[in-house]
């Protein structure tokens, strides 16, 4: 089955169907807001949080921008998750209410071994830093195009911008990070 | 820039994967309210509806039920009496008052009649009573009223044609 039949089915209340795009985004959304967030247990909760809406609000999605569409319309959904989580910080909440699943909560071994991983990913780690200074959408872009390596044409879909602003901040976001990395030991050996 | 890029391509690719949140959040979805829920059957826009019809139904039928009555009822008096005679109308409500139905209305028939100009009262005696008697014309058609002595029930009505 393609994307759109699991998502129609989905939308029907077709549990194979939901179970099986689940299975195919998990992933995606949790590496993507773990590089964003670089904590597992934010990460754990933004990608929860980022499924419940989806499955709340799968009935409204519709096909706007053709294939692609769902696949903007999870990471818009994350990306909203992963900046209220920036405003909020440690204010931010799972929004499941359910003591079943949040016993689940320690994944000890697992979580010990993204960690370890994190630190010897000096790339990904000085980065992240410097992409934290940019402006809140310059940082959007960042990561959607060159952590996720989405297209212009579905970063614009997610943050509903016309894809030539999307080019153009992108490039500003680049020049910025440049500065910003001007500096760093990492960049500067890479000259 | 393309320094930049290049930096971006050395972080590690490799995806991190936390199965029991992963398992964990799939089967509380599957298990949610939304794959549960049964479609309720919503009766109250169809009670509502059905309510509804019951008024418009029961105002329809008392209204043309009552204008069938009175078309049926004048059309009787006038082919009774081959005369538009509103008095006939009003004077069939008031025999119908000599039971124990009260007078609704507080002018009575007594008093419409001898309003009017081409109206003459009189007393007489009608079935050893004192009796007030109205007499109306109407073109060649005379009207005889025969009520009680208190003016407030109709004993008899004659009519008389002139032309014959």
């Amino acid at each position: 089955m393609n994307i759109k039949e699991l998502v129609e089915k989905s939308k029907n209340k077709d549990k194979e169907a939901f179970s099986e795009l689940f299975d195919l985004y998990y992933d995606k959304i949790i590496n993507y807001v773990f590089k964003r967030t670089l904590n597992i247990d934010y990460a754990k909760d933004i990608t929860s949080n980022t499924f419940l809406k989806v499955l709340e609000n799968l009935h409204r999605f519709e096909w706007r921008n053709g294939e692609n569409s769902f696949n903007s319309w999870i990471y818009k959904i994350a990306t909203n998750e992963v900046n209220q989580y920036f405003r909020k910080q440690n204010k931010y909440k799972l929004s499941i209410d359910d003591e079943n699943f949040k016993e689940l909560g320690d994944f000890g071994e697992e979580v010990e071994k993204i960690e370890k991983r994190l630190e010897n990913d000096e790339y990904l780690l000085v980065l992240n830093k410097a992409i934290k200074q940019l402006k809140p959408i310059y940082q959007d872009i960042m990561h959607l195009r060159y952590f996720e390596e989405l297209t212009y044409s579905e970063i614009s879909g997610i943050l509903n911008k016309n894809e030539t602003t999307v080019r153009v901040y992108s490039k500003r976001a680049l020049e910025k990070l440049k500065d910003i990395l001007k500096e760093d030991a990492l960049f500067i050996n890479q000259n | 820039m393309n320094n930049i890029e290049e930096l971006f391509r050395k972080v590690n690719k490799e995806k991190i994967l936390i199965e029991g949140h992963k398992t964990g959040l799939k089967n509380y979805l599957l298990n949610s309210e939304y794959f549960n829920e049964r479609e309720v059957f919503d009766y109250k826009p169809v009670f509502a509806s059905v309510f509804f019809s019951l008024i418009i139904i029961s105002a329809s039928f008392l209204f043309f039920n009552n204008d069938n009555e009175k078309e049926i009822a004048l059309d009787n008096n006038q082919r009774a009496l081959g005369v538009q005679s509103e008095y006939f109308n009003e004077s069939m409500k008031m025999m119908s008052a000599t039971s124990d139905t009260p007078i609704e209305e507080s002018i009575t028939l007594y008093d419409k009649l001898i309003s009017k100009d081409n109206t003459e009262a009189y007393d007489s005696v009608f079935d050893e009573k004192e009796v007030k008697v109205l007499e109306v014309f109407e073109n060649s058609i005379k009207t005889k009223y025969y009520f009680n002595k208190d003016k407030n029930i109709l004993l008899k009505t004659e009519i008389i044609n002139n032309n014959k």
